[in-house]
């Protein structure tokens, strides 16, 4: 009964995400979501619309989980009514045979995937921060209407448990926990290995659409799942931890912000800005993550800005769209903190320029540790050598803008993942780099996957025996 | 997407590599994986599955069920201490158990081996109660299940032995704890 009830959570979850991602892809779209893209999209935007409206109603009320359920169905009936026709095209489409094969053989990875990644899940505990961290606080929301209780944050003997931590998987769990009646660390664990298959999704949607090459989606999720880090150990889809779940939003608006420079697609926009919205409630580095997909996507249209008339216009209200749920979200995050006398920094110094300079001498380490870390190969196979290669090749073979947004969405962040340790309050530093850095780089895992899959050469032609006519017509 | 053609040696020699690493990437990962998979140690399941692995040091069946019915008794309102030396590495111990004490607030004392107070943190509630884990008196003498009393202040105060590593101390509304390090 548990596992019936664990799936009608997540379910009612999807539909309001389903309703959400139709209402986003507004009425006369360019292009059709594909099943799978619509699917991973729906998961991640419905679990962040219950996380966001929890939050919200803990504020008002005692009665969070009761308005959460009529606000998820009335949004995905909303989705469903008002975006009819667009359901109604994707239900028309007729797949060919072939379409169909590949389908079965990404299900089939997809599948495979999923079996090994449960395997671990339910062959591992929570670890460390998976319990004390977030899943603490998923079982006070749980035993207190689904908010966490104010006193929480004002007590001073439950500081370890991190109480200035984003709240998406503790609300998350709560919901899951309401609908089951019960908390339970065994069955929660089923919930965290779902977003590491919705990045597989996404990547293989992604890497489908813009190259036109099928195999990429099988290869996708195959490739995820053999960077071991992601699937058991500290930090990965088995622990209960925030990593896999930030990597997946962060993977979400890099793939909208991609498609939105490239085709300039309102619903791409719309995407960015949802995803935007939830990453700062996913863990504390969702904040710059989605600001450094801002600050790239706003530094492109400021260079198309100045070419084009009406440019400047088009960039405040892109920027506006963009910004706002981003701002709206975080600043209130820090509020609600600030209000219950949160220490907002954790193990962080201030960041000012004199603790940066004090620190300079840490420079050597880092890059030292960094560089160990990106040829672990038990944590990551070849993963982060392919993704350098991948990086080289990419600039070769790419011009325009797109030649640096995808390196610059990569590398932006792992800059940023080594320079916080600058301000590590941390003796000796290189014991938090070494339970830590490992970690902030799952966040942009996915997207170092879906840059090596789009950087996958085509295969190169066969010589033919007979010569082949020219096609004059499509036939 | 926009893209420039290599020459067709440079893209021979491209997708080669990029299958040869495709292959190399899953060969290796997958390949630790399945090292990685028999050495998983035994979990236990339920409700309580990470709590109750991470409370085996206790050494009782079900840790998570017994802290929770015994610790039922301490009155709403009053916090614990949770007692140890920085040898038994309790860290972790005492998070699983404030997390299973909620609402009430845990304290954590770690004393040195000489009978000082070293690292504390603590409540801002009355303390009700104090927590012994591996430490004490009565703990080296306490057997499964018993009750020995241990003197605190002018009064002798009863103790319940959960498993053979924990001690809880009750104590009266009235009690102040002196030192936690010489219980």
């Amino acid at each position: 009964m548990g596992v019936v009830l664990f799936a009608l959570a997540l379910l009612v979850a999807v539909w309001s995400g389903l309703g959400l991602t139709l209402l986003l892809w507004g009425r006369t779209p360019r292009r059709l979501p594909g099943p799978g893209e619509l699917v991973c999209l729906s998961f991640l935007l419905g679990t962040g619309n219950v996380v966001l409206t929890m939050e919200l109603a803990g504020l008002f009320t005692t009665h969070v989980p009761v308005l959460a359920v009529i606000e998820c169905m009335l949004l995905g009936s909303a989705g469903v009514v008002f975006r009819r026709s667009t359901l109604g095209a994707l239900a028309r489409r007729r797949p060919t045979t072939r379409d169909l094969a590949w389908a079965l053989a990404t299900i089939a990875a997809m599948t495979m995937a999923g079996s090994v990644l449960l395997w671990f899940t339910v062959h591992t505990s929570l670890e460390w921060d998976g319990l004390t961290v977030w899943y603490f606080k998923a079982e006070l929301a749980a035993t207190h209407h689904g908010s966490i209780p104010p006193e929480y944050y004002r007590g001073p003997t439950v500081q370890w448990s991190a109480p200035n931590h984003p709240v998406y998987l503790p609300l998350l769990s709560s919901w899951i926990f309401g609908w089951m009646g019960h908390t339970s660390e065994y069955a929660i664990k089923l919930l965290f290995p779902l977003h590491l298959l919705a990045s597989g999704g996404l990547i293989g949607s992604a890497a489908n659409r813009l190259t036109g090459r099928r195999g990429l989606a099988v290869l996708a999720p195959l490739l995820l799942l053999a960077a071991p880090a992601l699937v058991h150990g500290a930090g990965s889809a088995a622990s209960g931890y925030a990593d896999v779940a930030t990597g997946a939003y962060y993977l979400m608006a890099v793939v909208a912000a991609i498609e939105f420079l490239q085709h300039g697609d309102v619903h791409a926009l719309r995407l960015l800005a949802a995803s935007g919205a939830v990453l700062p409630l996913v863990k504390m580095e969702g904040t710059y993550l989605v600001g450094i997909v801002l600050l790239v996507v706003a530094a492109v249209l400021c260079i198309r800005a100045r070419r084009a008339t009406n440019g400047w216009r088009t960039l405040r209200r892109s920027i506006v769209q963009l910004a706002a749920p981003v701002v709206v979200v975080a600043g209130l995050w820090r509020i609600l903190l600030g209000s219950r006398h949160v220490n907002v920094t954790g193990d962080l110094l201030p960041v000012t320029p004199h603790n940066l300079l004090t620190h300079l001498d840490r420079t050597g380490v880092l890059l030292g540790r960094l560089l160990r870390e990106l040829t672990n190969w038990d944590r990551w196979s070849v993963l982060w050598v392919w993704a350098v290669l991948a990086l080289v090749l990419w600039t070769v073979t790419r011009a325009g803008h797109q030649r640096v947004v995808l390196p610059l969405l990569l590398l932006v962040p792992m800059v940023l993942d080594v320079g916080v340790f600058y301000f590590s309050s941390w003796r000796p530093v290189t014991a938090h780099v070494d339970s830590t850095l490992y970690r902030l780089l799952i966040h942009v895992t996915p997207v170092a996957v879906l840059l090596i899959l789009l950087s996958f050469p085509t295969p190169p032609a066969r010589p033919r025996r007979h010569p082949v006519p020219a096609v004059t017509s499509p036939g | 997407m926009t893209t420039t053609q290599l020459r067709a040696p440079a893209h021979r020699a491209a997708w080669l590599l990029w299958v040869a690493l495709t292959v190399a990437c899953m060969g290796v990962g997958y390949q630790r994986l399945a090292h990685d998979a028999p050495l998983l140690p035994t979990l236990a399941t339920g409700r309580d599955a990470t709590s109750d692995t991470w409370l085996q040091v206790l050494e009782i069946p079900h840790p998570s069920d017994a802290l929770r019915a015994a610790l039922a008794t301490i009155p709403e309102g009053e916090a614990l201490v949770f007692v140890s030396t920085p040898s038994k590495s309790p860290k972790l111990t005492w998070m699983v158990i404030s997390m299973l004490a909620w609402p009430h607030q845990v304290g954590y004392a770690l004393c040195d081996d000489d009978g000082t107070a070293g690292h504390q943190v603590d409540p801002t509630d009355h303390v009700g109660a104090v927590l012994l884990y591996r430490v004490g008196v009565a703990y080296s003498q306490m057997a499964v299940g018993s009750t020995p009393t241990v003197h605190v202040g002018d009064r002798d105060l009863p103790s319940q032995g959960i498993g053979p590593a924990l001690q809880l101390i009750t104590g009266t509304e009235t009690t102040t704890w002196a030192s936690y390090c010489s219980l």
